[in-house]
């Protein structure tokens, strides 16, 4: 049996923190704090964590620097915490390579189901040896490039089975609009956000059962997309 | 050429009209049509009062006084009486000027012609010259105007045609608030109007404006006669000083008048006379020890002398003097004229030569040390003003160095008056629009950026000289120039120094005005940049406190679930929460009323948005049927999505909390007039009636004591979001019951095309390449 997840936790609140570790803890995660983003890097450093939780206003610096500093040299999953006005910053976080995010306040539960998402993907082995992905009756072979609904072929063209297959090997985890244009378009068209806007639509048309309440291309105003798969 | 001839000849037989022209009752045209024909009896002409309404002021008689009065003929109707002009008596008498007052005014029923024009058509056709008076409110063109500002409408008006072909047109001008002292004095007499229609006829207001158009009447009249009468202002002056005022007036101030310069010039031919007589009498005394030939220096030293001192018409005056003098005095035969030797003649000849040439000289080169002298004097002054005006930091600084400066190159009075924000004339640092700088030429040089009045060609009677204030980017406003001596307004060197100070000015204004709009953009920056970080402190410091409230209150929760106390606990967090959405609505509510709409605008999709904000609703809405009815053409709208989610997010709280579980929301959107309506309705109670408008403001809800939580934000976010897309939004009650809530959005141009794909539809097909 392999040891219990190690998570560090960046977070300059100690009352924030407290609740974090009890929450964690009884679920038998083995916890490490920091105050500062300097503390951060170096717990993040020597504990070999599986996850990281980085609070945006930390005293010492942005938490995105702390993102940074860990991106350099680790792909471990990084979970963001901020408040719910400020969408630039969390569009940065994720930018700088943040995995998600959970806006203040949030309860025991939204915590750890987020954390036990992420620590389930990245336990899965790495991009690419997913062959099917498989949601809400549909299936998306990414060897075959075919994509089948209710047993029968569904017809999408070249740029949207890229982006579907960006989504889809993605799972749980939000893209940013600049992200997945970057991806699917091209660094020229970085800004053009109403590709994605047309795009997604026709996507939901053709795989969502109800396209105004998606269940699996889920919109995350002002930040971007996350495919869920269930 | 035969019709002008004929016109002209026409011209010659009939009599001149001229007429006395104003902007109001009370300007003095009266007066000073009396004072003309004063003016006109003095140097001998035939003239007659035909009617002259003094409305029993002394000021009036007393200029009438000596002037032959035609009797007025007593016109009988209705079994009223009324003295009108008698006509028949006028054109018995035929005298060369008559005088015949008011000039718009109506007969009497039972009078030859209906209106007095009619009667001076007679009168001119019968080659008598006639004068008379007009306001510009009786112009039939320009009454209704007035009677839009004044709200006096008149009778008695006259066609513009008889204006337009008048000989010439004397304005006589007095300044609003000199009219409206004499007004208060009861010097003006404004007939057939009720008292308080004429109290609001007198008002600055009015006065300004028909001011305007009694210029502007004036100066579209292409008139070389044109001439002015300027009755100068003296602020509270009393009464007597008035007349003093007018009596100045009433001699006509002639613009192109150069008064014979005859004093200095005069003075300069006697020195040369004098200097050649002292010459003279100089050379008395040398002759018979000096030769002829050198006494004939001394002569030329005269000449140059004069030539230095009084410049070229003397010097040549001296020559010949000096030559006629030589030749009296010490040519043999002594004091006669004539000559002995043929030699002298040639002696006198070049005597002559020299002494023009060497007084040319000597004229053209003191004649240009005084202009370069001039000119440096010039520079100096210009130097000087610049470095003065790029020393001020204030318009009111630019101002007064800028009047300063003018009026020490130019004697007089100089002003500077300058746009303020809302585009009116104003003297820098007071609200005074200055009541002796005539603003309606002011305004106009403004609008057209050309020179007017004095020394110009639009109003050249005006006596002041108006420049604008040409900066590069705009007028700025206008230079008004009044010189003690006017004429100096003529010298094209003086106008050049005047536009070059005008421009001066103008720059010194632009800079200080582009100052002003950089410091006051610092300043806005500067408190924006200030209340950005207070308010993002305050949201850092109530939510961190909150979300470990929260969580706390969660964990506890849970980790009492079999307690008793676990539901407690569960209970302050669900506060919390409350909390902190409240929190976040103040906080939204802050940042939408002081960061101006800082919109960040993409294009969104409605159906994307309306799935968000559902989807954050999910909890809330619970098992309800949402019933979405987009119109599938919905264009991308031009939007913040994340403040339109929050808009939805509040409309369909708000039908979640105010009405039964179960009963349907229904979300419809649709593109209508170039507008994308979205509309929330709900099968609740509704709205209670005559709240539909209010329920949009800050802290007010529906209904007062609700057991449903909430401040009363959510409807004023809603409408502040919407009104920053340039969108509305309403609330009525449902046909059947419920509420509706619609918004709209504009809808722009449609985004630009997205590239199409080079492939076919399949993506097999792609494979395969």
């Amino acid at each position: 049996m392999s040891p219990a997840p190690q998570v560090i936790i960046v977070e300059d609140d100690a009352q924030i923190r407290r609740f974090v570790r009890a929450s964690l803890e009884a679920e038998s995660y083995r916890v490490a704090e920091a105050e500062t983003r300097r503390r951060g890097a170096i717990e993040a450093g020597t504990r070999k964590p599986d996850l990281v939780i980085v609070d945006l206003g930390l005293p010492d610096g942005s938490g995105i620097d702390v993102i940074r500093d860990v991106r350099a040299w680790s792909n471990v999953p990084i979970l963001v915490l901020s408040a719910r006005v400020d969408e630039r910053d969390k569009i940065d976080a994720l930018d700088a390579g943040a995995d998600d995010y959970l806006t203040k306040p949030f309860g025991t539960g939204e915590l750890l189901a987020r954390v036990r998402a992420m620590l389930r993907r990245s336990a899965r082995a790495p991009d690419g040896s997913i062959g099917v992905v498989a949601f809400g009756g549909v299936r998306v072979d990414l060897a075959a490039r075919t994509v089948v609904r209710n047993d029968s072929r569904v017809h999408v063209t070249p740029v949207e089975f890229r982006l579907l297959a960006h989504l889809v090997s993605h799972p749980g985890q939000v893209l940013t609009h600049r992200q997945l244009l970057r991806e699917i378009w091209g660094p020229s068209h970085a800004d053009d956000s109403h590709y994605l806007r047309i795009y997604m639509g026709r996507l939901r048309q053709k795989l969502e059962r109800e396209p105004a309440r998606p269940r699996h291309f889920i919109t995350e105003t002002g930040v971007g997309y996350r495919f869920v798969p269930d | 050429m035969l019709s002008r001839d004929e016109k002209e000849g026409t011209r010659a037989a009939r009599g001149r009209l001229r007429i006395f022209f104003g902007a109001a009752p009370g300007v003095g045209k009266t007066d000073a049509m009396l004072a003309e024909a004063q003016r006109l009896r003095q140097s001998g002409c035939d003239v007659v009062v035909g009617i002259v309404e003094t409305h029993g002021r002394s000021d009036t008689m007393r200029l009438a006084e000596g002037l032959d009065v035609l009797p007025r003929t007593r016109v009988e109707y209705e079994g009223r009486i009324r003295d009108e002009f008698d006509i028949d008596r006028a054109l018995a008498r035929r005298p060369t000027v008559l005088l015949v007052d008011e000039f718009a005014h109506a007969n009497a029923v039972g009078s030859r012609h209906r209106k007095r024009w009619q009667d001076v058509a007679e009168l001119l056709d019968a080659g008598i010259d006639v004068y008379t008076t007009l306001d510009v409110q009786h112009l039939d063109s320009v009454n209704g105007i007035v009677a839009g500002i004044t709200g006096v409408k008149l009778r008695e008006t006259l066609p513009d045609r008889l204006f337009d072909e008048s000989d010439e047109v004397v304005l006589v001008d007095r300044t609003p608030d000199d009219l409206l002292q004499r007004f208060k004095e009861g010097k003006v007499c404004f007939p057939e109007q009720s008292q308080s229609a004429v109290e609001k006829f007198f008002r600055k207001g009015n006065l300004l404006a028909l001011r305007e158009l009694a210029l502007r009447r004036t100066a579209d009249r292409a008139d070389t006669q044109l001439r002015t009468y300027r009755i100068e202002h003296v602020a509270g002056a009393p009464a007597p000083k008035t007349r003093d005022a007018r009596a100045d007036a009433a001699a006509p101030r002639t613009s192109h008048g150069h008064a014979p310069r005859g004093g200095p010039d005069i003075r300069g031919y006697a020195g040369a006379i004098a200097l050649c007589m002292v010459a003279t009498v100089g050379a008395f005394p040398l002759h018979g020890f000096f030769a002829l030939s050198n006494i004939v220096m001394l002569f030329l030293l005269a000449v140059v002398g004069v030539a230095v001192l009084f410049g070229r018409g003397p010097a040549v005056l001296a020559a010949f003097a000096n030559v006629l003098a030589f030749d009296f005095f010490f040519v043999p035969p002594r004091f006669t004229l004539a000559i002995a030797d043929a030699q002298d003649l040639f002696t006198f000849v070049v005597m002559l030569i020299v002494g023009l040439v060497v007084g040319q000289l000597t004229a053209r080169l003191r004649y240009q040390a005084r202009v370069a002298s001039l000119g440096e004097e010039r520079a100096r002054r210009l130097f000087a003003m610049a470095r003065d005006l790029s020393a001020a930091l204030a318009r009111e600084q630019v101002t007064e160095v800028g009047e300063r400066n003018v009026i020490a190159m130019m004697p007089g009075d100089a002003h500077v008056l300058t746009l303020a924000a809302d585009e009116t004339l104003r003297v820098p640092g007071t609200d005074d629009n200055r009541a002796d700088a005539d603003m309606a030429i002011a305004r106009w040089v403004v609008d057209h950026s050309e020179p007017a009045g004095a020394g110009t060609d639009t109003l050249p009677a005006a006596g002041r000289l108006y420049l604008p204030l040409k900066a590069p980017v705009r007028t700025r406003g206008v230079l008004v120039v009044a010189p003690t001596d006017p004429d100096t307004l003529m010298v094209p060197e003086q106008r050049r120094l005047l536009d070059t100070c005008a421009a001066l000015i103008a720059i010194a204004i632009e800079r200080v005005h582009f100052v002003t709009v950089a410091q006051d953009t610092l300043v806005e920056m500067e408190s924006e940049r200030l209340r950005n970080s207070v308010l993002s402190a305050l949201s850092h410091d109530l939510r961190t406190p909150l979300t470990s409230l929260v969580g706390l209150a969660d964990r506890l929760s849970h980790e009492l679930a079999s307690d008793p106390a676990g539901p407690q606990a569960a209970a302050i967090r669900d506060q919390a929460r409350r909390t902190a959405e409240l929190v976040d609505q103040l906080l939204e509510m802050a940042q939408l009323e002081t960061r101006r709409t800082e919109l960040r605008k993409d294009w969104q999709s409605i159906e994307e948005l309306a799935g968000a904000a559902l989807a954050e609703l999910d909890a809330q809405l619970g098992g309800r049927d949402i019933d979405i009815a987009l119109d599938p053409e919905l264009p991308l709208v031009q939007c913040d999505g994340v403040l339109v989610t929050r808009v939805l997010v509040n409309l369909l709280g708000n039908a979640a909390k105010y009405t039964p579980p179960r009963s349907e929301i229904r979300i419809a959107a649709q593109l209508a007039n170039g507008v994308v309506e979205i509309a929330v309705e709900d099968r609740g109670p509704g709205l209670p009636y005559g709240k539909e408008r209010s329920i949009f403001d800050k802290f007010i809800r529906g209904r007062q004591e609700s057991a449903i939580p909430g401040v009363g934000l959510g409807l004023a976010i809603c409408r502040a979001i919407v009104a920053a897309h340039g969108g509305s939004i309403h609330a009525e009650n449902r046909d059947g019951g419920g509420a509706r809530f619609v918004f709209t959005l504009p809808a722009q141009s449609p985004p630009p095309p997205v590239e199409p794909e080079n492939a076919t539809d399949d993506v097999t097909s792609a494979r395969d390449r």
